[in-house]
């Protein structure tokens, strides 16, 4: 009972982590809380369903478009939104609306696409592959999720770490304006920051369609989630969103075990208080 | 007719949440996302009272008052700690916390089943029963609601707090305790919050935790930016035209299947153009 | 232009909008050439959205099969997600500008009972084809509704269990839904009346997805079967998720919402044997007429409380055709028509407050399919 405990904080704490990532990246880069990262989601695990399962076509490349899709969308979002405001010198707060306006709409139209029907993107839908682990059990797309968000991880932190790309993000979320002035094209970098972190929260979206399902709503609760993981865990820091994720995941399902599973949201918007009252700097950061 | 009076109703309630709430955003700077919490406070206040106690309804405004005063001291107390972003993602937290206990504590709010028969408000046995008897209450709240709020903004209170707004290490240097300012305010606006809440519970008669959730602070918030940050009048006339917009889309004849989520895709669209294109509202004059 | 003038013109310009809007829009006196008008309030955006579909299309259904479609207007308005101030609002706009002098709405029982105090005073019916809060009985004499009140299926499936021998149910059920929370309590007042005991109590949102950790604690518990109160999506994932974990306890759904589609669609064969209350019985021939028809007109199976609204729309349309076009009229023949009617959704009988009293039957799944258990 205890371990199994254990694997749904794990199994939880992993699609946090997901989240968290993309969004930590975006946000070391802007320094804004991008509202939209949320329905990137959505619009990932709605492009396998159309791809994958109305067109029938292979899932694996229906994953990657999907991907690519939310990618892309996340991209223009800044290019067309955020950027023309950035240049205007908009403050936070403008652009944290602006994200909500975003936000708003790109969930209405994936509903008038879709409808609102919850949807579930894996194929066999009663024969799950399990493996039993310390006496509790995990299923198969569980078990990637908590691969993936590794991996992520891992292949972020090198990126961040080792190459030049990696290290002119480094530049700009440190100090964008020093950034540019030393030559850096920072509109560019942060565009493609876009769509990676946008990337991301599109598997993650695609990840967890086939892990419980999706609807068009999903994506302003996964977002929280994933912020409450980033502040945690140390915003703007890579593996910070990724221990915050654990962290939640762990504190939510022993609040549901000791608690009650009506009260989810609060125990976590609590944590999140927690933090920012005695940590807010999270654990990660100095 | 009747459609009218019911829209200048709505439009009473959230003018008064604007304008409260552009006191502690657009005068103070600090960016709340969770005034919908004292909505619903006061508004299950007046509901608890009212239908199982029998309470008269402008006690019930007073107590409701009382208890969002109490509990945003509380909240106040925490959130003066933080600043900017932080301090709107502390806000949003609070708002979930007290919409799970609106939710959730089944004994005191009846959950999702909510509280329904409201009856309207009374007072030396002359009976609020009407809607139009309804709108002369509920504009002589605003009014007053209005008249404190300007009060307060063209005193020397109100000129603090639009210096903590514009750089709070320096206007304490001059030996005000900007925390003593920050949490007044945020108090008062609760307290005003908490005067819609009861107008709305005694008037829709029915009260369910549905209405007081995130998306509600956001809305709020999106009256205030749109009318114009710092501006009373501002918010009067967000609220005039954001509890509009969804009534005139109606009459727009949008295909039925999708209208609903067309009006979505328009309200996101208007919001991002607004800041795109007017930041500081239509006539505000503070940029967020 | 000095600010102040500003605001005022600003004001003015959207007052003007709105009444011209509204002048405009107004329709004329109704004559006897007038088509009859139907007002339709549903969650059209929201969460709940695919049940309001659901609902709107079987209206129209029963519009175009009543033979008199060029004499009915259906009028459509969002309620925002069962949100109680909009309903208000939507309710407001259909009796006072399109001058309905019936409803069928809405989904939810707190957006209805938003409603009927305003349907109430202006003397127009409403009917209620998914509401089924015990609160909607004494609403009104001018409020009807086509589905059974949340009593009569926790009390069928609380029976059902006692009978089939067990004692130590557990609970877990959507604490967000009033229509979930109700047949939570009435279940598990009827169980533990009929002597039997409550192992344990979990609860969830509709919007929260992973039911793992609740599952957990009620597998350890000593039930030996579970009470599930949810919308369908949550029951799918509840029995799926179970499944996983290795919990072969015999699930019983309070609610009718385990007959439908996404259960299967969602947990597939972790559904099967999956016990729930149903109103119709399968010779019901209105309900597989209604199945198909609706099937092929909008190429997919209705949703739940489709055949409720399917009946609400019919019945009303019937009684407004043989009424004098008054408010009591109109209800008078509720009364008569809704008498041992035959529906898509099952035997119709509207009691005096209006609420229908349905035969319930228990159901369950098999290979798939909704069949009746004996």
């Amino acid at each position: 009972m205890f371990s199994q405990l254990i694997l749904n904080s794990i199994i939880a704490g992993a699609i946090y982590t997901l989240v968290a990532l993309g969004f930590n990246l975006i946000y070391g880069a802007t320094k804004f809380f991008n509202l939209a990262h949320g329905v990137l989601a959505a619009v990932g695990g709605y492009s396998v369903f159309f791809f994958g399962k109305t067109l029938g076509w292979n899932i694996y490349f229906a994953t990657a478009l999907g991907i690519i899709f939310a990618g892309l969308l996340g991209y223009g979002l800044d290019k067309f939104v955020y950027l023309p405001l950035r240049r205007r010198k908009a403050s936070k707060m403008i652009l944290l609306v602006a994200s909500l306006g975003a936000l708003t709409a790109i969930q209405a139209i994936i509903a008038i696409l879709f409808t609102s029907q919850f949807r579930t993107l894996s194929q066999n839908t009663g024969a799950q592959k399990i493996y039993e682990v310390f006496g509790g059990v995990i299923t198969e797309t569980q078990l990637v999720i908590l691969i993936t968000g590794i991996a992520i991880m891992t292949v972020l932190a090198l990126i961040l770490k080792y190459t030049m790309f990696g290290k002119t993000i480094k530049a700009i979320s440190d100090d964008e304006e020093v950034a540019r002035i030393v030559g850096i094209n920072t509109d560019k970098i942060i565009g493609y920051v876009f769509f990676i972190g946008s990337a991301i929260a599109g598997l993650a979206g695609i990840l967890v369609g086939f892990d419980t399902g999706i609807q068009p709503t999903i994506g302003l609760g996964l977002l929280l989630k994933g912020v409450i993981a980033s502040i945690v865990g140390g915003i703007g820091n890579v593996y910070g969103g990724v221990i915050g994720a654990f962290l939640l995941g762990f504190v939510e399902n022993f609040g549901i075990w000791k608690i009650s599973g009506e009260w989810k949201d609060a125990i976590a918007f609590a944590l999140l208080i927690i933090f920012l009252i005695f940590r807010p700097r999270g654990i990660m950061n100095k | 007719m009747e459609y009218l009076i019911h829209l200048a109703i709505l439009f009473a309630i959230y003018a008064i949440l604007g304008i409260s709430l552009n006191l502690v955003v657009g005068y103070t700077g600090l960016l709340s996302i969770t005034h919908a919490a004292f909505y619903g406070i006061g508004a299950y206040a007046t509901a608890i009272l009212l239908t199982y106690f029998g309470v008269n309804f402008f006690i019930s405004v007073v107590l409701g008052i009382i208890i969002a005063v109490v509990i945003s001291f509380l909240i106040g107390l925490v959130l003066s700690k933080f600043s900017g972003d932080y301090y709107a993602l502390g806000s949003f937290g609070f708002n979930i916390i007290i919409f799970s206990i609106f939710l959730n504590w089944r004994g005191l709010t009846n959950g999702a089943l909510g509280i329904a028969g409201i009856p309207k408000p009374e007072i030396f046995g002359v009976h609020f029963f009407s809607n139009t008897m309804f709108l002369i209450i509920a504009f002589i709240f605003l009014a007053v609601v209005y008249l404190a709020a300007r009060f307060i903004v063209r005193s020397s209170f109100g000129r603090v707090l639009k210096a903590i707004r514009e750089d709070e290490k320096t206007i304490q240097v001059f030996g005000y305790n900007a925390l003593y300012y920050k949490l007044a305010i945020f108090v008062i606006s609760a307290g005003m919050a908490a005067v819609s809440g009861s107008l709305f519970a005694s008037y829709i008669t029915y009260v369910d935790p549905s209405t007081f959730n995130l998306m509600e602070s956001v809305f709020i918030l999106v009256i205030i930016i749109l009318g114009g940050l710092a501006n009373l009048r501002g918010s009067i006339l967000g609220a005039l035209f954001l509890v509009l917009l969804p009534e005139i889309l109606r009459f727009v004849g949008l295909p039925f299947d999708i209208a609903a989520q067309m009006r979505q895709v328009i309200y996101g669209i208007i919001i991002i153009l607004l800041m795109l294109y007017r930041p500081q509202g239509l006539i505000g004059e503070y940029k967020l | 232009m000095s600010k102040n003038t500003k605001v005022i013109i600003g004001i003015i310009i959207v007052v003007a909008i709105v009444l011209i809007g509204y002048l405009i829009y107004k329709p004329g006196t109704p004559t006897t050439n007038e088509p009859i008008k139907i007002g339709v309030v549903l969650p059209l955006t929201g969460d709940l959205a695919t049940y309001a579909e659901g609902v709107r299309n079987a209206i129209n259904l029963a519009v175009e099969n009543s033979g008199s479609k060029d004499k009915i207007q259906v009028i459509v308005e969002d309620d925002h997600g069962c949100l109680p101030p909009d309903a208000v609002s939507a309710v407001q706009k259909l009796i006072n500008l399109d001058k309905v002098k019936a409803i069928v709405g809405s989904l939810c029982t707190g957006a209805t009972l938003a409603m009927a105090p305003i349907t109430e005073q202006n003397k127009v019916i409403i009917i209620a084809p998914s509401a089924t809060g015990k609160n909607l009985t004494n609403a009104g004499g001018y409020v009807f509704r086509t589905i059974a009140s949340d009593v009569d299926k926790s009390i069928a499936v609380a029976k059902y269990a006692y009978s089939k021998g067990f004692r130590r149910a557990a609970l877990l059920y959507d604490s967000s839904q009033d229509a979930l929370v109700s047949q939570r309590d009435d279940v598990k007042t009827t169980f533990t009346g009929l002597g039997g005991q409550i192992a344990i109590e979990e609860s969830f949102i509709s919007s929260d997805k992973d039911l793992r950790t609740q599952l957990n604690k009620i597998k350890n518990s000593n039930a030996d079967m579970i009470f599930l109160s949810a919308v369908p999506d949550s029951v799918g994932l509840a029995l799926k998720q179970a499944r996983t974990l290795g919990i072969n306890t015999q699930f019983i759904s309070t609610d009718t919402s385990g007959g439908t589609k996404p259960v299967v669609d969602i947990a597939g064969s972790s559904a099967e044997g999956l016990i729930f209350p149903f109103a119709t019985t399968p010779s019901n021939k209105e309900y597989i007429d209604f199945i198909n028809n609706y099937k092929s007109k909008y190429g997919i199976e209705p949703s739940a409380y489709a055949a409720e609204g399917y009946d609400a729309a019919m019945i009303l349309i019937k009684a407004m055709f043989a009424s004098n076009g008054t408010a009591d009229s109109i209800k008078d023949q509720l009364f008569k028509i809704g008498k041992n009617y035959y529906g898509a959704s099952g035997v119709i009988t509207f009691d005096q407050n209006g609420d229908v009293q349905k035969p319930m039957v228990i159901k369950t799944v098999k290979d798939g399919q909704f069949i009746e258990v004996q």
